[in-house]
């Protein structure tokens, strides 16, 4: 099991931080060739969701706004998702603060990058939603089936090569990784682990 | 037949030869050849047998509907020769024919072929029924169907979702002119083209038509805003432009299936070369124009040495030019538009040898020709509820109002010269990238994620000038009859016998004698079957009407419209450490969870001894936030809520509001704000639905929120005497019973872990402990309770002795020992139900139930055969003693190793539910077996002391 290190919560001892592994829902294989998509393990990034009707300043229904690099994803109406790879106190406090709830899902949601040019090939194979630019462009968040389950997906390009984040539940990890593999075959595709 | 020289248009490589076998026996033919225009080529003319009269068929369409040319290719059956290109080493062989397809035993059946009219099938084998079973394997030896492999093979299908601006079906002249049109415009199209190469009727054209080609292709192949699908079919058309697309050339997979939401569809099919009936129309050597030219110029094989053509268009006069070219003697052009036919065609062993002209004539040929008229394949537009017109004047049928998002050009929509063609073609391009504009806008403005627009588009008005449509003579059938339906092989004369017997509607007509139900659908024998039954009425065409074309319009494979082994699977984060430890899955619901680590009874007797953990995290848990909470959970739960204290954990039973049981749980609450609600496994979804639904319909006020967390946390339940040893061991709380009781919640460190909730609960039924961690670090905390609990003899456990040790203590599982009926009352824990609570889901009903006394209502009970050891089938009857009167059920059983004897839940008639109650138990074998009624649903412990130390 692949695991990514990343600091942690975990305490060992009066004052000694052991910071030990957290564990990925997910088992990324050795990256092969040059991509036409690819796949980066995000999974050890901060996750909140943050609900009520102060969200909508932080980011609309539909949209995803960057700060620095932490991510506000509206997913659903009065209800965000902040994705944040630092896992910040600060971001956490500044991002919460109108909210009514604020729920912890760094450990209940898995989040995989996928990019490159053939990016959203690979998804349509596993999705039913429309990702042309015009219905899905840059920034934009919907949530909607991959590989029949719900998920939330994130375009948040890199420059200008397309490149989507996909937020699941952490259970289905090894079934999504495998389903999208076997979807990126075609585009001779690696994946490649890049925390 | 046999091969040409070079052919200007030939679409064949003679560089690249390629063998492959027929029946066994080694043949060649070329890169390009379709497996019929190989067989052809090397001299094979019979390559089936029909269904009914066994005759020999060969070529007729030289195309996928060509209809005696379904064979097998190694393990695949019904393998379209007319399409399917040759590859090297296939091994292709004949469907029908024993010991042979040139030497058929079975067609001694055209000997009694008067006896097999239509409904002779359903008239015959219907009575006696008991028959059926011989009758059926006698039948299936003449089926035509080949045969499958014993293994799938190296076949793989996959699926892939589309939202093209413009869907284009058809790639011939009109079909690449519109979608270069609609692409011009801005489109995003996807031009789809059921054969190997796009082109349609130019391809086996004269000069102009491959100039006007060539420019097509460049146009359509250089378009970036165009994808082209070759060897693909559009299937069906479904509701907004819901538009299936199977895909046989994809290099990755056997067959792809596409589906695609177009926001236009274009419908460029071209027509269909409809077949002549008359006598000895299915003799080999009766081809249509059309396949004569494709033999000619795609494939270079000459089609025969003599010819007679009856020709009432001009690609039957284009089929006169092609064989003269190549040396073919044309001995008799018969002018179907000067009022001539055929009446008949005759010769040995089901060739063609002799011809005779409505005109008296006897000709000597080898070689029919036919081009009497086309069939509109309106298949798509019928799907959307257009039902096609016809045109006596144009002999065929045309669209009749299809929807604005529906647009026809190409043969289906008139006839007019190549310009005309191209210039209908260019303005329905342009139509449909307009149209599909404005679809695009409105889908744009609905949706939040979408690119932002403004304003209300124009719809836009279709301006197209009409394709002129040419006179052509209403040709269907001659004097004489031949066959209709060359698959099904039913005959004129069939279908005059079914009218005759009442059968008189095309709809019926077609279900009783099948024409049109075989493998080519209609393609060829609609129209025909339409002009028999109008004759036979008195009618016109127009009058009869058709039949309505449905999905698919090519046969489509199950493994396509399965697509790829897309079966969710969810695992804990504890998976692989289990299946690395020895544990044997077993699949509940989505999740796949270890059953057990080798012997479930030992890890029962070890946890009831010692200390053992258990994966739990399928558990489903919900985060409930907000000051109402409390309110929610009076209105979701029987019981009461509002004075749980923080630090508290209280059991749930959840109702709907007939008053069944809904769901249970356990609820805890963490701080004044903040509780965790736990669920049954396999009951999450539907209480959060459940929860979400009150919230967001009935009480919108209330501040609430509810938030899944089910794979958040790694569950594990510690559970054991030697639990609290172990778990003191890691935890900085303060386990003692003074300040942890039953029933209670702490948040603390667990292994070091932060922000682990514990509480003392359990379904084993022994002082245990549920650990909730924070997945990501929930192996780590495994890994340690089973490195500190070494000296304990701590060990894992799985479902099944989970499962033992709940009935032990009679705890129900709501959908196995409740079903739908089970309210709350009947469940033994009626004490729960707080009727004096001012509302909450079900009150009205259990109110009810709570009065009945209604004998037959079932209620759960604790079951205990009289026999220790035998144990019950789950789902068993509780019967009267001598008589088959059901009183019950049995919903759980399981063999104790705590009490080494068999123990059961059931639901049992109120009146018999009672303590001490002896009741006979019919087991799946038909014996009976004396049981008794329990005192208490738990066998085991029944005052709780074990859980509460």
């Amino acid at each position: 099991m692949l695991c990514t290190t990343t600091p942690t919560s975990i305490r060992k001892g009066d004052g000694f931080v052991s910071e030990p592994a957290f564990m990925s829902p997910i088992t990324l294989p050795a990256p092969t060739g040059s991509p036409l998509a690819e796949l980066s393990d995000l999974s050890h990034w901060g996750k909140v969701l943050l609900r009520g009707t102060g969200t909508v300043a932080l980011a609309p229904f539909g949209r995803s706004i960057r700060f620095g690099d932490a991510i506000v994803a509206g997913i659903r109406p009065e209800e965000c998702l902040l994705l944040d790879p630092s896992r910040s106190s600060q971001n956490l406090v500044r991002f919460s603060v109108n909210s009514s709830a604020v729920v912890e899902l760094t450990h209940g949601r898995g989040m995989i990058e996928l990019t490159g040019p053939r990016a959203s090939g690979v998804l349509e194979k596993l999705c039913d939603l429309d990702l042309s630019d015009a219905m899905t462009p840059d920034g934009a968040v919907v949530a909607g089936y991959v590989a029949r389950i719900v998920c939330e997906l994130i375009r948040q390009d890199r420059g200008s090569v397309v490149s989507y984040l996909v937020v699941f539940d952490r259970s289905y990890g090894r079934y999504l990784m495998g389903a999208l593999q076997v979807a990126m075959k075609e585009f001779n595709a690696p994946v490649q682990k890049n925390s | 037949m046999r091969r040409l020289g070079p052919q200007p248009n030939e679409v064949i490589d003679r560089t690249a030869p390629i063998g492959f076998t027929w029946n066994g026996k080694p043949l060649s033919g070329y890169r390009g050849d379709t497996i019929s225009s190989a067989l052809a080529a090397s001299g094979v003319e019979v390559i089936s047998r029909s269904l009914k009269y066994r005759r020999p068929r060969g070529l007729m369409t030289v195309d996928y509907w060509d209809p005696g040319t379904l064979v097998q290719v190694g393990d695949e059956p019904n393998v379209r020769a007319g399409h399917r290109l040759i590859t090297e080493g296939i091994e292709v062989s004949a469907q029908t024919g024993w010991p042979s397809v040139t030497r058929d035993l079975g067609s001694l059946n055209g000997a009694l072929g008067r006896f097999l009219s239509s409904g002779f099938y359903y008239k015959t084998f219907m009575r006696p029924t008991r028959l059926w079973p011989i009758y059926e394997s006698v039948l299936g030896r003449f089926s035509a169907g080949g045969r499958i492999g014993a293994s799938p093979g190296e076949v793989s299908y996959d699926h892939r979702f589309a939202h093209p601006d413009v869907v284009v079906a058809g790639g011939g002249p009109a079909g690449m002119m519109a979608a270069a049109s609609a692409a011009d415009e801005g489109s995003q199209v996807m031009l789809v083209e059921h054969e190997h190469q796009l082109g349609g009727h130019l391809r086996w054209g004269g000069r102009e038509d491959h100039v006007l080609l060539d420019g097509l292709l460049k146009r359509v192949r250089s378009h970036p805003g165009i994808e082209i699908l070759t060897d693909s079919t559009v299937l069906g058309r479904y509701e907004d432009n819901w538009v299936s697309i199977v895909q046989r050339s994809h290099p990755w997979v056997s067959e792809r299936l596409i589906k695609a939401r177009a926001k236009v569809l274009v419908i460029a099919p071209g027509l269909i070369e409809r077949p002549y009936v008359f006598a000895g129309n299915d003799r080999i050597g009766v081809l249509v124009s059309c396949a004569v030219r494709k033999l000619i110029n795609l494939y270079a094989v000459k089609p025969g040495e003599r010819a007679v053509v009856l020709t009432a268009n001009q690609s039957g006069d284009a089929a006169v030019e092609d064989l003269r070219r190549i040396g073919v003697e044309v001995a008799r052009v018969i002018d179907g538009r000067k009022g001539e036919t055929i009446d008949q065609v005759k010769g040995p062993r089901r060739r063609v040898a002799e011809v005779m002209t409505s005109g008296g004539e006897r000709i000597s040929a080898d070689l029919v020709v036919t081009a009497v008229g086309w069939t509109a394949p309106t298949s798509l537009l019928n799907m959307a509820g257009d039902l096609p017109i016809y045109d006596p004047g144009s002999a065929r049928f045309f669209p009749n109002h299809p929807s604005d998002e529906m647009l026809v050009t190409g043969g289906l929509a008139g006839d007019g010269n190549l310009a005309q063609t191209i210039e209908h073609a260019q303005a329905t391009g342009r139509l449909a990238a307009r149209r599909s504009a404005v679809v695009r806008h409105r889908f744009q403005q609905a949706t939040p994620r979408a690119v932002p627009v403004s304003g209300e588009p124009e719809f836009v008005e279709d301006d197209r000038t009409p394709l002129p449509r040419e006179s052509h003579p209403e040709m269907y059938r001659s004097k004489t009859h031949g066959i209709v339906d060359f698959s099904e092989d039913v005959g004129s004369k069939d279908l005059m016998g079914a009218i005759a017997e009442g059968y008189d509607s095309i709809e019926l007509l077609k279900r009783f004698s099948t024409a049109t139900m075989g493998p080519q659908q209609g393609k060829l024998e609609t129209v025909n079957m339409v002009a028999v039954l109008a004759d036979a009425r008195g009618q016109s065409i127009g009058e009869v009407g058709t039949t309505v074309w449905r999905p698919p319009f090519a046969p489509v494979t199950l493994g396509a419209l399965a697509g790829p082994n897309l079966e969710p699977l969810r695992v804990s984060a504890l998976q692989d450490w289990h299946e690395s430890h020895g544990s044997v899955g077993i699949l509940a619901g989505e999740w796949i969870r270890p059953d057990h680590y080798g012997d479930s009874a030992a890890e029962v007797r070890h946890v009831r001894s010692k200390v053992g953990i258990i994966d739990v995290t399928p558990l489903g848990k919900f985060d409930l936030q907000g000051k109402d909470v409390p309110r929610l959970l009076e209105m979701l739960y029987v019981n009461k809520w509002s004075r749980l204290a923080v630090g508290g954990v209280r059991y749930g039973l959840m109702c709907n509001e007939e008053g069944v049981v809904l769901d249970d749980g356990v609820t805890g609450r963490l701080s004044e704000n903040q509780y965790l609600m736990t669920t049954t496994s396999s009951g999450a979804g539907v209480v959060w639905e459940w929860a979400e639904n009150w919230l967001q319909t009935f009480v919108p006020e209330w501040d609430v929120s509810i938030v899944p967390v089910t794979t958040a946390y790694t569950s594990i339940n510690v559970a054991g005497p030697s639990s609290r040893e172990l778990m003191v061991r890691l935890t900085d709380v303060d386990l003692s019973p003074e300040s942890f009781g039953y029933m209670e919640v702490r948040m603390g460190r667990v292994a070091d872990v932060d922000n682990c909730i514990m509480w003392r609960i359990g379904f084993t039924g022994e002082l245990s402990y549920e650990l909730h961690i924070p997945a990501g670090f929930g192996l780590h905390v495994w890994e340690r309770l089973m490195e500190v609990g070494q000296d304990l003899d701590v060990r894992p456990f799985g479902l099944e002795a989970q499962r033992i040790m709940r009935l032990e203590k009679g705890h129900f599982i709501v959908g196995q020992d409740t079903d739908g009926l089970t309210k709350a009352p009947t469940t033994g824990l009626a004490a729960l139900i707080k009727l004096d609570k001012a509302d909450f889901a079900g009150r009205p009903e259990l109110i009810w139930a709570t009065e009945e006394k209604d004998p037959e209502v079932m209620s759960l009970v604790g079951i205990q055969p009289d026999d220790f050891n035998v144990v019950p089938e789950e789902g068993v009857q509780i019967v009267e003693k001598d008589g088959n009167v059901i009183y019950g059920r049995i919903t759980s059983s399981r063999y104790s190793p705590t009490l080494q004897r068999s123990i059961c839940m059931g639901q049992l008639r109120s009146d018999m539910a009672r303590a001490d109650a002896e009741i006979t138990i019919l087991l799946a074998n038909g014996s009976r077996i004396p049981a008794r009624v329990m005192h208490h649903h738990a066998h085991f412990d029944p005052e709780g002391r074990r859980l509460r130390v």
